[in-house]
C-alpha cells in the first residue's frame, strides 16, 4: 500500500487521473480490444482466470464506455492486466489521455519466489497529439528516480500485443551499483516494468484515429517495485498477513 | 529457447563468450534466463523468446539474430549427406493432401534403419537442451526441431496400411491412440494424417502409438510438412495435449520450416518420396 501511495502521488503531481476499474472483467476488453483477438499466442503469455459465468446487467458498460450487447462475450475472467480500463476510457473520453489505473490482477501461476496468482499493477496511459518514445522514456526517468533515488533508466526491445514498439525498462541495480551481483544476476540491471507505444489497432478499437492522435502505455508491478525498493525476496511474504512484516510499511 | 553454444557456432562463428553473447541479445529483445555451464568450454543460454518471434525458437533462428548483431555471416549446418550409404530401392509412399487449406505442404522421405541409441555427440546436445534422448530416430526428428524449429514426425513405413499418407480431417466418431497411451476422441474440424484406414497422428500435435518407431522398424517415412498453426493450437488445446512442436509451428517461421533443406539435414541418407503441396507465395523455400 506503501508503494502505490508513492506511485499515485508521483503521478498525481504530473497531472494524472488516477481511476481504479472491475477486477471481474470479459474477455473484449481484457483481450479482444488489446489487438489480441482469440487464439492469438500472445494470450498465453499471460495464464487466465475464467470464470464461466456472465457479468450481470453490463453494469461498467454503462459507467466507462458503451460496449455494443455483441461485444460483450460470455467469456468473464478475472483481469490478467489493468490495461482493460485503459480500452473502457477510452472508450468514454477522447484525447488527451494521462491516467493511470492502479489495482490487483489475477493470472493462473503458481506460488513461487517471485510469482503469485494475485498482485496488485499500475496501468498507465498517456495518449494525445505528438506523443513520442521520448516522452515515455522521460516519464520513466522521473518516476523511476522518485521512487528509487539516484538510478541509471535504460529500454530493451520487447514485445506486447497492445504496444508497437514495446520495451521492457530496466534500472540500474542499487545492490552493486551497475557492477553486477546476485540481485541483479549478474547484469547489473534490473527489470522493473513494461511498456510502449499503443499499438493503432487498439486506438482502433476505441474508436480513436491513429493517424491524429499517439500513446504511450505501461504497466508496473507494486510488489516488484517494494520487493526491489525496500530489499523483499519473497513476493509471498506480501500475501502472509505476517504483523511483524506488514508493520514494518506503515502507511 | 535453451541454445547451446557450441551447436549456435556451427552457424556462426562469433569469437564472443556466452557471456558477451547473452548481454548483447539481451538488449536486442531476446531476455536471458540463465546461462549454465555444459562441461568444460561449452554453456547452454536460456532466451527468452517473446511470442511474435516464434520463428527464434531454434538454434537457426537465434544464429540469424547473433549473426546479424555481431556482422559475421551465417552458415549452414555441415550436412550433406556424404558418406552414408544409400536407402535401397523400394516402392515409394502415395502422400496425398485432402485439407490443404490447413496443411499447404508436406513433404516424406524414406530411411532405411536400424534402430538403436544416436551417436554421444548427439544424445549430448540433446540433453544439454533438455530434450530426452530416445532412439536416434525420435532423436534425430528432435535434433531438427531444435536446430531448425521445424517440428518433424517419424513412423514405421511397415505399421502405415497401405503404405499410403492421407492428410485429411477426422471423420466424425474417429479415435487415436496416442503415443502417450491415451485413447483421444477426435472431431471433424481436427487435422490428422491418416493411412489407407486410420488416423495415424494428429498433426503437429501428437504421434498414434500404431505406427509409432520401435526396435522392429526396418523403414521409417520421416514427416516434415507446415500445418495450419491456429488449427494445431486449437487442436492441442482441445485435446489438452501441449507439446513442444505445436507452439514452434508459426507461419512467420516459415523461412526455415519446410524449407527443403530440412530433411537432407537429418542426415541419414534419405530417398526423397512423394511431395505434395506447393509453398505458399512469398515463402522462401
Amino acid at each position: 500500500m506503501r508503494v502505490r501511495q508513492q506511485v499515485e502521488d508521483i503521478f498525481a503531481h504530473m497531472g494524472y487521473e488516477i481511476l481504479e476499474g472491475p477486477e471481474v472483467e470479459d474477455d473484449y476488453h481484457n483481450f479482444e480490444a488489446l489487438n489480441m483477438p482469440a487464439d492469438h499466442p500472445a494470450r498465453d503469455m499471460q495464464d487466465t482466470l475464467y470464470l464461466g459465468v456472465p457479468i450481470m446487467g453490463g453494469t461498467w458498460g454503462a459507467h466507462c464506455g458503451h460496449v455494443p450487447e455483441a461485444q460483450v462475450r460470455a467469456a468473464t475472467l478475472l483481469r490478467t492486466h489493468t490495461s482493460a480500463m485503459q480500452i473502457r476510457y477510452m472508450k468514454t473520453f477522447p484525447p488527451p489521455v494521462r491516467l493511470i489505473v492502479p489495482g490487483r490482477v489475477y493470472r493462473r501461476d503458481n506460488l513461487d519466489l517471485s510469482h503469485t496468482p494475485m498482485f496488485q499493477q499500475f496501468e498507465g496511459l498517456v495518449v494525445g497529439r505528438g506523443i513520442s518514445l521520448a516522452d515515455l522514456k522521460g516519464t520513466f526517468d522521473a518516476m523511476l528516480r522518485e521512487l528509487f533515488g539516484d538510478v541509471r533508466v535504460r529500454l530493451r526491445p520487447s514485445f506486447f500485443p497492445y504496444t508497437e514498439p514495446s520495451a521492457e525498462v530496466d534500472i540500474s541495480c542499487q545492490s552493486c551499483g551497475g557492477s553486477g551481483c546476485g540481485t541483479c544476476k549478474h547484469t547489473g540491471w534490473l527489470e522493473i516494468l513494461g511498456s510502449g507505444m499503443v499499438h493503432p489497432a487498439v486506438f482502433e478499437a476505441v474508436g480513436y484515429d491513429p493517424e491524429e492522435v499517439t500513446g504511450f502505455a505501461f504497466g508496473l508491478g507494486m510488489e516488484r517495485v517494494a520487493m526491489l525498493k525496500y530489499g523483499v525476496d519473497d513476493i509471498r511474504l506480501f500475501y502472509e498477513n505476517d504483523l511483524r512484516f506488514l508493520e514494518q510499511f506503515p502507511l | 529457447v535453451k541454445i547451446l553454444l557450441s551447436w549456435l557456432r556451427d552457424f556462426v562463428q562469433v569469437p564472443a563468450s556466452a557471456e558477451e553473447i547473452a548481454r548483447t541479445m539481451s538488449l536486442r529483445g531476446f531476455s536471458v534466463e540463465s546461462i549454465e555451464a555444459a562441461g568444460p568450454d561449452d554453456a547452454v543460454i536460456d532466451f527468452e523468446v517473446t511470442a511474435n518471434r516464434p520463428d527464434c525458437m531454434s538454434v537457426a533462428g537465434i544464429a540469424l539474430e547473433v549473426a546479424t548483431a555481431y556482422g559475421v555471416p551465417l552458415q549452414g549446418p555441415a550436412a550433406d549427406g556424404a558418406g552414408v550409404p544409400p536407402t535401397s530401392p523400394q516402392t515409394g509412399v502415395d502422400i496425398s493432401i485432402e485439407s490443404s487449406d490447413l496443411c499447404p505442404r508436406y513433404v516424406g522421405a524414406l530411411a532405411d534403419v536400424s534402430v538403436g541409441p544416436s551417436p554421444s555427440w548427439m544424445r549430448q546436445r540433446l540433453q544439454a537442451c533438455g530434450v530426452r534422448p530416445i532412439t536416434n530416430v525420435v532423436d534425430v526428428t528432435n535434433y531438427v526441431l531444435l536446430e531448425l524449429g521445424q517440428p518433424m514426425h517419424a513412423f514405421d513405413l511397415a505399421r502405415l496400411g497401405g503404405g499410403s499418407i492421407l492428410v485429411r480431417t477426422a471423420r466424425p466418431g474417429e479415435t487415436i491412440k496416442t503415443i502417450d497411451g491415451q485413447l483421444r476422441a477426435l472431431s471433424p474440424d481436427m487435422l490428422v494424417i491418416a493411412d489407407a484406414e486410420r488416423a495415424v497422428a494428429i498433426a503437429g500435435v501428437m504421434g498414434g502409438a500404431d505406427s509409432e518407431v520401435g526396435e522392429a522398424t526396418q523403414t521409417t517415412l520421416l514427416e516434415s510438412a507446415c500445418f495450419s498453426p491456429l488449427s494445431v493450437r486449437r487442436t492441442s488445446r482441445k485435446l489438452g495435449a501441449e507439446r513442444i512442436p505445436s507452439c514452434r509451428c508459426a507461419p512467420c517461421s516459415a523461412h526455415w520450416h519446410c524449407s527443403s533443406k530440412s530433411v537432407p539435414d537429418a542426415r541419414p541418407g534419405l530417398r526423397w518420396t512423394t511431395i505434395r503441396g506447393e509453398p505458399s507465395p512469398g515463402w522462401s523455400v
